[in-house]
């Protein structure tokens, strides 16, 4: 028997490492990961409780959350890649010689 | 006991795999372990009794690797703008990730220890038999109690569909 705190201590260390991925680092990429690590920990929450009480409704908006998480990377990454294709000012050459600096201003 | 354990080797393998994978300063690497979180987190929803959603967190991971493959595909001349980030953002990252675990963890232990047995006596049901619900009855409520559920699932694989399509426009 493993009790629920520990699904719940799980889904907060995942919510935190969401949290922080997604307001500390700049790469589009990993902020839409930390996103989705966010969705995840809902959905860890969302079955722990179905099982606790035995409950298909948690489950049913488990999946919903899965569904959203997929859809939200596709969705996020078109919008990515339109916005960097849109407002790629710099050239790739000109940006290798100087990496640090930020090639898109907003 | 094996369920412990179990379960101890996949909140590990989540926990230390999405840390790493917000502290990796090249977006590939973290790739492949916040794919190593989705499974690990696959394996504990098996472990809930919801293959449902264990189906559904593989069907998840390859729409995300599919995303990704044509993300990759589509901006691949505009990496260098992708990849630009200041080193110590990573590790950062990881340090604050560091200092609120260690935080949680310290308070969970006080509050076990001052307050024992508050939250912690809940426990799931032993017999998982009788009281996980089935596939099968999530389909029902799926399917039978609300159209809505329904609708908004067909929402978001339209939306899908057309981030799809932007991804894949002929560049002008």
């Amino acid at each position: 028997m493993i009790p629920v705190i520990h699904y719940l201590f799980l889904s907060f260390s995942l919510l935190l490492i969401g949290i922080v991925g997604a307001t500390i680092r700049r790469n589009i990429l990993i902020k839409l990961f930390s996103v989705e690590l966010i969705l995840v920990a809902t959905s860890i929450n969302l079955a722990a409780f179905a099982r606790l009480f035995g409950d298909a409704a948690g489950q049913t908006f488990a999946v919903f959350t899965i569904a959203i998480t997929g859809a939200e990377f596709l969705v996020g990454a078109a919008i990515f890649a339109a916005i960097f294709r849109r407002w790629h000012a710099v050239p790739v050459p000109a940006a290798q010689e100087s990496p640090r600096q930020p090639s898109v201003n907003y | 006991m094996l369920s412990e354990v179990t379960f101890a080797i996949l909140a590990g393998i989540a926990i230390l795999s999405s840390v790493v994978m917000i502290s990796r300063e090249k977006a590939a690497f973290g790739v492949m372990y916040f794919v190593l979180t989705l499974l690990a987190v696959a394996g504990i929803f098996l472990q809930l009794h919801a293959p449902l959603l264990f189906v559904a967190q593989w069907i998840a991971i390859a729409c995300l690797l599919l995303g990704l493959i044509l993300f990759a595909v589509e901006v691949a001349k505009l990496d260098v703008a992708l990849a630009d980030e200041y080193y110590w953002r990573s590790k950062a990252a990881a340090v604050a990730v560091a200092t609120l675990l260690l935080i949680e963890i310290v308070l969970m232990l006080v509050q076990r220890h001052f307050l024992p047995g508050e939250n912690a006596a809940i426990f799931l049901p032993q017999n998982p038999a009788s009281a996980a619900p089935s596939p099968g009855n999530v389909m029902k409520f799926f399917f039978a109690y609300s159209q809505l559920p329904l609708g908004l699932l067909l929402f978001l694989v339209l939306t899908a569909v057309v981030g799809i399509r932007v991804t894949f426009q002929k560049r002008v």
